[in-house]
């Protein structure tokens, strides 16, 4: 999860930022905006025109807007060529603040007991177990479970950091979860990869690899606060 | 006097002696009604235990469940209407219109309904081993009093349906299905075949090119009892199906009994050329399907034509999961292509092997008619019925009870606590 910001303050980046930022405002709330635009900074501001499809896709996952994927793509494109007087202010200064006042409470995860987090480690064990016996078997189809789940994430209709943070935490990016995910979303996230693993694999092997993933978790000390059936 | 008295107890001996011969004649029908009405009965537990065994164990007790509850509400609602649709004075050869409820009645109407009422607890369980592992249990109960009260007495009707006054009009043109392979096994198979189309696959049962992924049963051990369990109740189904204890139960039970091995023989042959594993599960099949097929001609073939009936049953239930698999239909035992397939070709089977009037086209051409209307009868009839419980009810499990189990999140208990509780989901919202 990103816990600061480093804003581009060329000009043409500034009035790139202020397009993005006037487009996506009639779609969303402003701390949605923001964090849509910290996306925006990370990853697609120096990016070609072509990626703009991918943010939209992004910030529709975020922000649970699949169906309005085109309307948000036509109203950026519109911003990105409008007159310059007609743009918002630059939201930098927001965006830094909004940065910071994020990240006290992504920090607490890690410093908070563990059992207040055990239901996190619980479901990383299983689901990480899971996904490993899965990779064992086939790599190329383990990937795709975590690609298709991260796809169909806005059915989850997670606030957008959390989605974030589910999103990175499935594609791997050595991003842990907060532990403010409760455990009916965790065991949401953990039959959408039982499903789409079924769905791929089959349910015999996912099966399997599920009960080992379980049994294996039932050894860790968080399983005395969490137990891993809970998950299931 | 004495003379007269003399003369008298002569001329009355004979018609008490044919009083006596008639009263124990009844009692032994009776008997023999009743027993093979048990018998018939203890089929459940073959299909309990056969389901269950094909079935993974996380779904174990609900699979016994459903046997178990469908053959209690299907009775009740046979006999609250089923039987008289069936069996009651039948004028227009469609459906029968007295006897329901039946109370204050002949004895021997009793041992009818009893018998016939495990017939209908038979056609009625056909479904629930098809459409097993992700159907929602009140819902499949539901389709279950239906068919037990409704689709299979109708058809019931037109080819047994001469019970007290008229007659069903499949039986009036001479249609042979002497113990049901059509009016309890084809029509039990069409609603399994409407239920696993509503219902749709298991979850992963097929890739996304289609290709068949198959999810093996919890018990192969519990799936071989089953099938002779099975094996043994058709001995009370078939030769049971005479209503009357005589002396043609021998060559019934024999050909039930040929039919069956061979049956099991003509499963094992197929898989043999079609150079295939030779799945247990298939071999029972096979044996089921032999008894299926013979069940309509089984008293009025030899017992060579038994064999040979058996033997192509066994190569059609082979060929028939092949076929429901093409087509991506899941039929988690094989119900289908069992009872289904196999009792169309035991039904023209009775037609063509009848003893007397072999390959007669005429009454082939009969079976193969009362075969098409028992589908075109029972198939769109379950498929609306499965529908309209879809969107009322419910029929699927979704994924997460499929996920769980259904024995959990159905029922809350399961079958294999020992081995399961590590896998068990925290609670039942």
């Amino acid at each position: 999860m990103t816990t600061g910001i480093e804003v581009s303050k060329s000009a043409e980046a500034v009035r790139r930022r202020r397009a993005v930022y006037t487009a996506l405002r009639p779609f969303m709330e402003e701390d949605q905006a923001l964090e849509a635009l910290l996306l925006w900074e990370a990853r697609f501001a120096e990016g070609p025109v072509y990626a703009l499809h991918g943010f939209v896709s992004e910030v529709c996952r975020l922000g649970a807007l699949a169906s309005r994927h085109g309307e948000i793509y036509r109203s950026l494109m519109r911003a990105l060529t409008q007159d310059e007087g007609t743009l918002q202010a630059d939201p930098a200064p927001r965006m830094e603040l909004y940065a910071k006042g994020r990240a006290t409470p992504a920090a607490a995860p890690a410093q908070a007991p563990v059992r207040d987090c055990a239901h996190i480690v619980v479901f990383v064990a299983v689901s990480d177990a899971l996904l490993g016996a899965l990779e064992e078997r086939d790599s190329e189809r383990a990937f795709k479970v975590r690609v298709d789940v991260m796809d169909r994430l806005n059915e989850m209709r997670l606030p957008p950091r959390q989605a974030q943070a589910v999103n990175r935490w499935l594609m791997q990016q050595g991003s842990d979860l907060p532990c403010e995910l409760e455990e009916a979303v965790l065991q949401d996230l953990l039959h959408r990869l039982y499903v789409r693993g079924c769905e791929l694999f089959g349910p015999v092997q996912v099966d399997q690899a599920l009960a080992e993933a379980t049994r294996r978790a039932q050894a860790l000390p968080e399983a005395q606060q969490f137990a891993p059936r809970r998950l299931l | 006097m004495t003379k007269r008295w003399l003369v008298l107890f002569l001329v009355l001996l004979p018609a008490a002696a044919w009083a006596d011969a008639a009263g124990m004649q009844a009692a032994m029908d009776t008997m023999w009604v009743v027993t093979a009405g048990a018998l018939v009965f203890f089929m459940q537990a073959g299909f309990a235990l056969l389901e269950s065994g094909m079935s993974r164990s996380k779904n174990a007790v609900n699979v016994v469940m459903k046997n178990f509850m469908d053959v209690c509400l299907g009775s009740i609602a046979f006999w609250l209407i089923g039987y008289g649709l069936m069996f009651g004075d039948n004028p227009t050869g469609l459906f029968g219109q007295t006897h329901f409820l039946l109370g204050n009645a002949e004895h021997l109407d009793y041992s009818l309904l009893f018998f016939q009422t495990m017939f209908a607890a038979t056609a009625v369980t056909i479904a629930s081993g098809a459409m097993a592992e992700r159907t929602r249990y009140h819902a499949y109960l539901a389709g279950a009093v239906l068919i037990c009260g409704f689709i299979y007495p109708v058809f019931g009707s037109w080819v047994w349906g001469s019970g007290y006054e008229g007659e069903g009009w499949l039986a009036q043109l001479g249609f042979i299905d002497f113990a049901g392979s059509t009016v309890v096994h084809s029509i039990g198979g069409w609603v399994a075949l409407a239920g696993i189309m509503v219902l749709g696959p298991r979850l992963g049962r097929f890739g996304a090119q289609g290709e068949s992924r198959p999810i093996s049963g919890h018990n192969l051990t519990q799936v071989a009892l089953g099938g002779f369990i099975l094996w043994l109740g058709w001995f009370g189904f078939n030769a049971g199906s005479t209503t009357a204890a005589e002396t043609s139960i021998g060559l019934i039970a024999l050909n039930t009994h040929l039919a069956a091995a061979s049956g099991a023989v003509g499963a094992l042959v197929t898989l043999i050329v079609l150079r295939r594993p030779i799945l247990l599960t298939q071999n029972v099949n096979g044996a089921i399907g032999g008894l299926v097929g013979i069940t309509a001609g089984c008293a009025t073939m030899e017992p060579l034509f038994a064999v040979i009936t058996g033997l192509v049953a066994g190569l059609v239930v082979v060929l028939g999961s092949d076929l429901l698999e093409a087509f991506g239909l899941d039929d988690v035992v094989g119900a289908v292509s069992v009872h289904g397939f196999a009792g169309a070709w035991g039904t023209l089977a009775a037609g063509m092997f009848l003893t007397g009037d072999l390959f007669n086209p005429v009454q082939i051409a009969i079976q193969a008619l009362g075969v098409v209307a028992a589908f075109l009868w029972a198939f769109p009839l379950a498929l609306l019925m499965y529908f309209v419980i879809d969107r009322v009810i419910g029929l699927r499990a979704s994924t997460v009870d499929e996920q769980r189990g259904l024995d959990y999140s159905e029922h809350y208990e399961v079958g294999y606590p020992e081995f399961q509780r590590e896998i068990l989901h925290g609670g039942k919202e």
